[in-house]
C-alpha cells in the first residue's frame, strides 16, 4: 500500500535538493481507546506545503497543530516545521502507518512505514496480574550497534521498564556499574517509549550513554537502578519507597580491530570520517609559507582523531600540524600545517592520506587529497628571477619570520615583588580605610538630616536647646549674685524662665506668667508642690527685678532669696522637661 | 664606641639589603644566558630558586614557561604561563605563548564570556586599589552633594556616574575573589585520569590530558576534586600545579 501525500502549491521557495522529510510516532504500542501523538517534520524546507496525511484504514486522524524553529550553526542558517496529529485506533491488530511519498514539485521524497501494534481493551495480557513490584518492572541493557570494536564509540542504553499503573518518580540513581576499561559520556535520558513484550505492555524509560571501550573483550555488565516507586497513602497523599531494580546480565563483546590490512597512516581512528584538504597559496615565491588545512568531520572517536601525518620532502621547511577548531558535537576537528618551500624547483605538495577503520564495513578506509600543484617563483622580483636567479637552486631562499614560535623572553623587571602575607597591622589599614568613607558618609548624613529638620522645624530646635539655655542663663545668674548684683542676677534668672519656658509651651516672651506656666505644667502633670514652688520662683524674680536696684542690692535677704530660687529652679527645670514631653 | 655600633650595623644592614636587590637581577640574567645557550633545564632551575626565595613577577614564570616549553613540559610551562597571567592578565605576549604551547599540545583554548573577560582584565590585587578608590570617590562626591546647601546638578551626575563605578568594581572584587576560591588547577601529568571518586582504583570518569586546565572544588588529602566543563572528578594532587598567587 502506497498513499500518496497531496502537494497542495507547486511552487517552492526553497531547492529540494537539501530538503528532507521524516515522520515519527509515538508509542507505538496502545491499547483500544487510547491516542498515539504523531509529527511530521519538514527540514530546510521554507514555504513548502502542509503535508496532509491520507485517510487511514482503521484509525482516526485529527491534525493539533504545527510548530517552527530555526537555528544558525558555523553561520548555515536551517529551519524545521513540524505538523502535529493525534492517531486514534479504532480497532486491535497490528497496522502499518505509511510508506509514504511526498512530492516538492521538483522530486518527491519517500517517508519509511512506522509499525503500530494496538492491543484490545479487555486483552488479559495488558492486565497485571503480578503480585510483586520486581514484576512490575525491570531493566535491560542494549548496546547498538551489535558488533563493536575496541576504541568506536557507541551507545550504551539502559531501558526501564515498567508496567502502566505503576507511578516512578523522576529520580533514577546508578549503581554496581563496573565501568573498567570503558570511557563514559554521563546518562542521558531519552524520550520514553511503550513497548508489548509477551502481550504485556510496558512503559520504557531509555538511559543513554556515549561510550568507548579502550580494549576489546567481554565486559560483564548488570548494573542496578535505584528508583522511587509512589504510593498512594493516607488521607490524599502519597508516599514514595526506594526500589532497587537489578538489570538483566548483560555480555559486551567488544572486537579487537583486525591486523590485516591497516594502512601505515591509521592512528586509531574508529567510526565514518569525511576528509577535505585545501592548501592556500598554490602561487608563491620560495620562503613564503604554505598553509595546509586539512579537515576531518564524521561520526566516531573523535578523542583519538589527530594530525594526519605523510612524507614531507626535504624541499619543504614544515612545522607540527596545530588543532585550530574543534567541535566534538559536530564531530569537527580542523588542523593546519605550515610548509615552507626551500626552492623554486618544488613543483607540488604531496597528497595527504587519513585512514580509519569502518565498523559497519569491518575494514580500513583511507582517504587521499592532494596532491597540489605548486607554482613558485625565486624569492625576491619574480619577473626577474629568470635573469637574477642564483646558479645553485638547491640553495635555501631567506625565509620570513612566521610568527609561530614563542615569544622571546622578557627582561627583567624593573621591580621586584615577593610572595608577602597580610600583617595585622595591613589587615586593619585596610578595614579602616574600607571603613572611613562609610563612618563618613553617615555622619554627613546624620548632620545633613539634622539641619534640614532644624530648617523645617525651629521651634523644636528651639525647644531641644531650651535646658542648655535656661541652664547656662542660671550659671550667670549665680555668678552675678555672687558678686552681690541682685537686680542682675534677678534679669539673669528671667532669662533662664523666659528661654526655658517660652520655646517648651510655645509662649512668646510678653504672655509667659506664673499663672499660665503653672497652669500648663499642672496640666501636664506636675505636682502641686513643685506648682507651687514654680510659682514662689516666678514671684520672687517679679519682685527683685521690678523693687528697685538699689535697695535690692542693699537687702541681705534679696541675696539669699535670690540663691535660694536659683537652686529651687535648678532642681525644678528637670521635672518640668520630663512632664512637657 | 655606642656610635661606632650603630654605625656598623647601618652599613651591614645596607649592604645587605643591596645584596637582595642586586641578587634576583644576577640568577635572572643568569637563566636567560642558559636559556640563550640552549640549557633549558638549567634555566628553569634557576627561575625555580628565584620563586623558592619569594619573588613573583609576571615575567618570571613567563620565561619559567618559555623555558619548559623549550623542554616539551607542556603540563609545566602552561602552569607557568597561567600563573604569569594572572599577576598580569593584559599582557598579550603571555597569551600568545599560552595559545602556542596549547595549539602544539592540541588542548582546546578555553572559550570565556565578554564578561569574564571584560572582569578578567585586572588582577585582584587592581580590582581591589580600583574598588577603594572609587568607594572614596563616591563617598566624596555625596557628601559634598549632601553638605552645599543647595543640591547641584553636576554633583548628583557625578556621585550617580561615581555609583556606577564602584558597582562595576565591587563587580570585579567579587570576580576575582571568586577566581581566588576556586583556583586554576594545571595537569602536569602524562596519562593523568579524572576518577569518580578519591581513591587509586576508582572507575575512570574522563581524560585529563597534560595541559589540561581545570577548576579546583575542594581538596581532600592527597587528591583535588575538580570540575571540567560540567563535569566534577577526582585527581591526585600530585599530577597537577595548583595555581595560587599571593595576594
Amino acid at each position: 500500500m502506497r498513499n500518496l501525500l497531496y502537494i497542495a502549491a507547486l511552487f517552492c521557495a526553497t531547492s529540494a535538493v537539501a530538503m528532507d522529510v521524516t515522520m515519527e510516532i509515538n508509542p507505538r504500542v496502545l491499547r483500544l481507546g487510547e491516542s498515539a501523538m504523531g509529527k511530521i517534520t519538514l527540514h530546510d524546507a521554507p514555504g513548502a506545503p502542509p503535508p496532509r496525511l491520507p485517510a487511514l484504514s482503521g484509525f482516526t486522524v485529527e491534525s493539533i497543530g504545527r510548530e517552527q524553529s530555526y537555528s544558525f550553526n558555523n553561520g548555515e542558517r536551517s529551519s524545521q516545521v513540524s505538523y502535529n496529529f493525534r492517531i486514534t485506533p479504532l480497532a486491535a491488530g497490528d497496522f502499518q502507518i505509511g510508506p509514504f511519498q511526498y512530492d516538492t514539485g521538483s522530486g518527491v521524497i519517500n517517508i519509511p512505514a512506522i509499525a503500530l501494534q494496538v492491543l484490545a481493551r479487555g486483552d488479559p495480557a495488558t492486565g497485571s496480574h503480578a503480585q510483586h513490584l520486581d514484576e512490575l518492572m525491570f531493566v535491560t541493557v542494549t548496546a547498538n550497534p551489535d558488533v563493536i570494536y575496541s576504541h568506536q564509540a557507541f551507545d550504551l542504553v539502559l531501558n526501564l521498564y515498567t508496567q502502566p499503573g505503576l507511578n516512578l518518580n523522576r529520580n533514577v540513581s546508578l549503581s554496581n556499574f563496573d565501568t573498567t576499561g570503558l570511557s563514559l559520556t554521563p546518562f542521558e535520558e531519552q524520550s520514553p517509549t511503550r513497548e508489548a513484550i509477551n502481550g504485556t505492555l510496558y512503559d520504557v524509560r531509555h538511559f543513554r550513554t556515549r561510550a568507548t571501550a579502550i580494549a576489546s573483550g567481554t565486559f560483564p555488565l548488570q548494573p542496578h537502578l535505584q528508583v522511587n516507586v509512589i504510593f498512594p497513602g493516607f488521607f490524599n497523599r502519597v508516599e514514595t519507597r526506594p526500589q532497587t531494580v537489578e538489570s538483566k546480565p548483560f555480555a559486551l563483546q567488544i572486537r579487537e580491530l583486525p591486523s590485516e590490512g591497516r594502512p601505515t597512516s591509521f592512528s586509531g581512528a574508529v567510526g565514518q570520517f569525511s576528509f577535505d584538504v585545501s592548501a592556500k597559496p598554490l602561487q608563491a615565491k620560495v620562503g613564503d609559507p604554505i598553509t595546509l588545512t586539512l579537515r576531518i568531520q564524521g561520526r566516531g572517536n573523535m578523542d583519538a582523531v589527530s594530525a594526519p601525518s605523510f612524507a614531507i620532502p626535504d624541499s619543504f621547511r614544515s612545522y607540527d600540524a596545530r588543532l585550530v577548531d574543534q567541535q566534538p558535537n559536530a564531530g569537527l576537528k580542523v588542523f593546519e600545517q605550515v610548509l615552507i618551500p626551500r626552492n623554486a624547483s618544488v613543483s607540488e605538495i604531496p597528497a595527504v592520506s587519513f585512514s580509519y577503520f569502518d565498523p559497519e564495513r569491518q575494514r580500513y578506509e583511507t582517504l587521499v587529497r592532494g596532491p597540489f600543484p605548486l607554482t613558485l617563483s625565486a624569492a625576491g622580483a619574480a619577473s626577474s628571477a629568470a635573469v637574477i636567479q642564483s646558479p645553485n637552486p638547491a640553495t635555501p631562499a631567506p625565509t620570513k619570520p612566521l610568527g609561530h614560535d614563542l615569544v622571546y623572553l622578557k627582561h627583567a623587571p624593573k621591580h621586584w615583588q615577593q610572595k608577602t602575607t597580610p600583617t595585622p597591622q595591613a589587615t586593619a589599614i585596610r578595614l579602616a580605610v574600607n571603613t572611613l568613607p562609610a563612618l563618613a558618609l553617615i555622619a554627613i548624613f546624620g548632620y545633613v538630616r539634622r539641619r534640614e529638620h532644624a530648617e523645617r522645624n525651629p521651634l523644636e530646635i528651639l525647644r531641644r536647646q531650651a535646658p542648655r539655655s535656661a541652664r547656662s542663663a542660671l550659671a550667670r545668674s549665680g555668678a552675678l549674685a555672687k558678686k552681690g548684683d541682685v537686680h542682675g542676677a534677678a534679669q539673669a534668672l528671667s532669662d533662664a524662665l523666659n528661654q526655658f519656658f517660652g520655646p517648651l509651651l510655645n509662649l512668646p516672651p510678653g504672655q509667659l506668667s506664673a499663672d499660665v506656666v503653672c497652669q500648663r505644667m499642672r496640666s501636664n502633670g506636675l505636682s502641686e508642690a513643685q506648682c507651687a514652688a514654680l510659682h514662689e520662683v516666678f514671684s520672687v524674680c517679679d519682685h527683685l527685678r521690678y523693687s528697685g536696684s538699689s535697695a535690692a542690692d542693699k537687702s541681705a535677704d534679696s541675696t539669699r532669696d535670690l540663691e535660694r530660687i536659683t537652686l529651687q529652679l535648678a532642681d525644678l527645670l528637670p521635672a518640668c522637661q520630663k512632664v512637657s514631653k | 664606641m655606642k656610635r661606632l655600633l650603630l654605625l656598623a650595623m647601618l652599613v651591614l644592614s645596607c649592604s645587605a639589603f643591596a645584596a637582595n636587590t642586586r641578587a634576583p637581577d644576577k640568577t635572572f640574567e643568569a637563566a636567560r644566558e642558559s636559556y640563550d645557550a640552549g640549557n633549558y633545564a638549567d634555566a628553569v632551575a634557576r627561575y625555580d630558586e628565584l620563586i623558592a626565595d619569594g619573588w613573583q613577577t609576571p615575567e618570571l614564570y613567563f620565561n619559567r614557561g618559555n623555558a619548559l616549553a623549550r623542554l616539551n613540559e607542556t603540563g609545566e610551562a602552561i602552569a607557568s604561563y597561567q600563573t604569569a597571567l594572572l599577576l598580569n592578565p593584559r599582557d598579550a605576549d603571555i597569551a600568545a605563548n599560552l595559545k602556542f604551547v596549547r595549539n602544539r599540545a592540541g588542548l582546546p583554548v578555553p572559550k570565556h564570556t565578554l564578561l569574564h573577560r571584560t572582569l578578567g582584565l585586572l588582577t585582584p590585587q587592581q580590582w581591589r586599589t580600583t574598588a577603594i578608590a572609587v568607594w572614596w570617590v563616591f563617598a566624596a562626591l555625596l557628601c559634598a552633594y549632601w553638605i552645599v546647601p543647595h543640591r547641584v546638578d553636576w554633583l548628583r551626575q557625578a556621585w550617580t556616574l561615581a555609583l556606577l563605578a564602584l558597582l562595576i568594581a565591587v563587580a570585579g572584587r567579587a570576580y576575582a575573589w571568586q577566581q581566588t576560591r576556586a583556583p586554576l588547577v594545571i595537569v602536569t601529568e602524562k596519562g593523568a585520569q579524572a576518577l569518580y571518586a578519591p581513591l587509586p582504583d576508582a572507575t575512570h570518569f574522563f581524560d585529563t590530558p597534560e595541559g589540561t586546565t581545570l577548576r579546583l572544588v575542594e581538596q581532600t588529602g592527597a587528591w583535588l576534586r575538580v570540575r571540567s566543563d560540567s563535569q566534577i572528578g577526582w585527581i591526585p594532587a600530585a599530577s597537577c600545579a595548583i595555581l595560587r598567587v599571593a595576594r
